[in-house]
């Protein structure tokens, strides 16, 4: 397996974006190109979830693909829902790891705030059982409340320490130009004073406000190469050392221990065991995950 | 004999109570005023009002137009009945809203505008304008309506406003919503907050002066962006032009 390297990146702010998606595909990509200092990739992975659906753009690919002038590069969207960003990432690690590919072009975006949080909040909701789930009317929020209850049970995590990780990452944000929201926000003032009810009130108790993710548009870009094309851009030489990725049951209340991410851990031990490294090795993780509960589970 | 015109065209306001001053604590841990204001303290927020008239973004733009001529009318007697709040953290200014009585009985919410984002400013600052009007001034029901998304659903689907579609309202004259006092007793634990008396520090600080916006909303790098984009099928030029200004590319 041949070694895969990060040569370019690209973001966007997260924010509303009222353009169309096929742009702020096209456009952290376009940042990703410059910053490789490339023009042409070999193939194009587009992460997205709800473009065909939600932004009436299907071939969602395609459009990228032309919008950037990469044609005739191969182009196919991936869709896995939430972790759509992280699959094509590994897809693309694996047509340049294979010998498929030198270069390929990793771009994903959401324009999820074309439509109104209920119809987001739905949309979102599509990913749970439809039959055993769904049509009880279980949204995410309300999937992670129950989540956060068994958790508060079996290991004593309190609404103080969801609302210390919301207070934290609210921080961290503020050095982020390209974050969502740039708001200080204090735990007297979101769990303590009297108005904390109103400032931070429940969505899916025991989740308030400031423990759940807002809905963002955005996008975001890498571009990754062989070693001898990274070479010969002479960068920085960023290496994709492991990639993991695991499945658990689709239905939350089939999983013998809900509280236990079986998944999560299963994908970290394989990136971990691909690395040659150990979690004590690491200086910097970044988690993804909705809501404040998942940063406390998975960390 | 001569006709003092000014008697002719200046209404005759009806005695309303004052708005006693509150504060709460916002997510922040900062501490808001929410006080009223005199005709004589109109000057100092229509400056930081006119601001917005540039935001083509969340209709600030139209919001902002339509407010600054509510508070002229209102500064040199050209409204009925108008009462204007505002809400300033250390001095500076937050957030404004007005309205006025349509009648002994019901009152007609004007604008409510926030000039810092997020941490829920515009909806207390709503919230006190409904107590103002259904508590302290005693009316039965406030008409009410929404220029932008962000105002429906803070008002419309968070108060679950009942429609007076009968009723024209006085913004633009489309269909009314109003708030009754029983739905307001019904919002009153989850969104109506405030502490009284206000702490000496706070109400001087506040009343010293009307400070400016110190993160009011900004417009977009190309200020016709929103209504372009929706006409454009592409959004190539708009985006690329506004991350160039942005030194993104």
């Amino acid at each position: 397996m041949r070694e895969v390297y990060a040569v370019g990146v690209g973001i966007t702010s997260f924010t509303r974006l009222e353009y169309p998606i096929s742009e702020i595909a096209a456009y952290p990509a376009m940042m990703a190109l410059k910053d490789a200092g490339l023009s042409k990739v070999d193939h194009v992975y587009v992460a997205n979830m709800g473009s065909a659906r939600l932004n009436h753009q299907s071939g969602l690919a395609s459009a990228v693909v032309d919008t950037l002038s990469l044609t005739p590069a191969g182009a196919e969207v991936i869709e896995n829902g939430p972790a759509s960003g992280a699959s094509a990432i590994k897809t693309g690690f694996m047509a340049v790891a294979s010998g498929l590919h030198d270069v390929v072009l990793v771009t994903g975006a959401e324009r999820l705030r074309e439509v109104n949080n209920l119809d987001a909040t739905d949309f979102v909701a599509t990913l749970t059982h439809p039959l055993a789930e769904y049509i009880y009317g279980v949204t995410l929020p309300s999937l992670a409340a129950m989540f956060t209850r068994l958790y508060m049970q079996k290991y004593g995590v309190t609404e103080r320490h969801l609302a210390m990780v919301a207070v934290k990452n609210h921080d961290n944000a503020l050095l982020n130009f390209y974050a969502h929201l740039h708001e200080k926000i204090t735990l007297e003032g979101i769990l303590d004073s009297p108005e904390a009810m109103t400032n931070n009130p429940y969505v899916a108790e025991p989740l308030r406000f400031f423990d759940c993710c807002p809905v963002s548009d955005g996008g975001a870009c890498v571009i990754l190469a062989s070693a001898e094309v990274a070479k010969k851009l002479k960068k920085p030489m960023v290496r994709l050392a492991g990639v993991g990725q695991a499945t658990d049951s689709h239905c939350v209340h089939e999983r013998a221990e809900p509280t236990d991410l079986l998944a999560v851990r299963g994908a970290a031990a394989q990136a971990f065991k691909m690395a040659g490294i150990t979690p004590g090795d690491v200086d910097v993780a970044e988690l993804h995950d909705a809501f404040t509960i998942l940063e406390i589970a998975e960390s | 004999m001569a006709i003092d015109v000014e008697k002719i065209l200046r209404p005759v306001d009806n005695p309303i109570p004052p708005f006693p001053p509150k504060y709460m604590m916002l997510a922040g841990g900062e501490e808001m005023v929410i006080r009223q204001v005199g005709r004589e303290d109109i000057p100092d927020i229509l400056c930081h009002v006119e601001q917005l008239l540039h935001v083509e973004r969340d209709y600030y733009d139209v919001v902002a137009a339509r407010l600054i001529g509510e508070l002229l009318a209102y500064y040199r007697y050209r409204v009925k009945d108008e009462y204007v709040l505002v809400a300033q953290i250390n001095g500076e200014l937050v957030a404004v809203v007005n309205g006025r009585l349509l009648s002994k009985e019901v009152g007609m919410s004007y604008h409510t505008v926030a000039l810092r984002r997020g941490l829920r400013v515009g909806a207390h600052a709503f919230a006190a304008k409904m107590e103002y009007h259904l508590d302290i001034i005693g009316q039965k029901e406030v008409l009410i309506v929404a220029e932008s998304p962000i105002g429906f659903r803070r008002w419309m689907i968070e108060y679950e406003l009942e429609k007076r579609f009968n009723m024209a309202h006085e913004l633009g004259g489309v269909p009314s919503w109003a708030l009754t006092r029983e739905l307001f007793n019904k919002a009153r634990e989850t969104l109506v907050v405030g502490r009284r008396p206000v702490p000496k520090h706070l109400l001087e600080k506040a009343q010293a002066a009307i400070l400016p916006p110190t993160d009011p909303p900004k417009p977009p790098a190309d200020l016709l962006a929103a209504t372009r984009s929706m006409y454009d099928s592409t959004g190539t030029a708009l985006m690329a032009q506004r991350w160039k200004q942005e030194g993104r590319l």
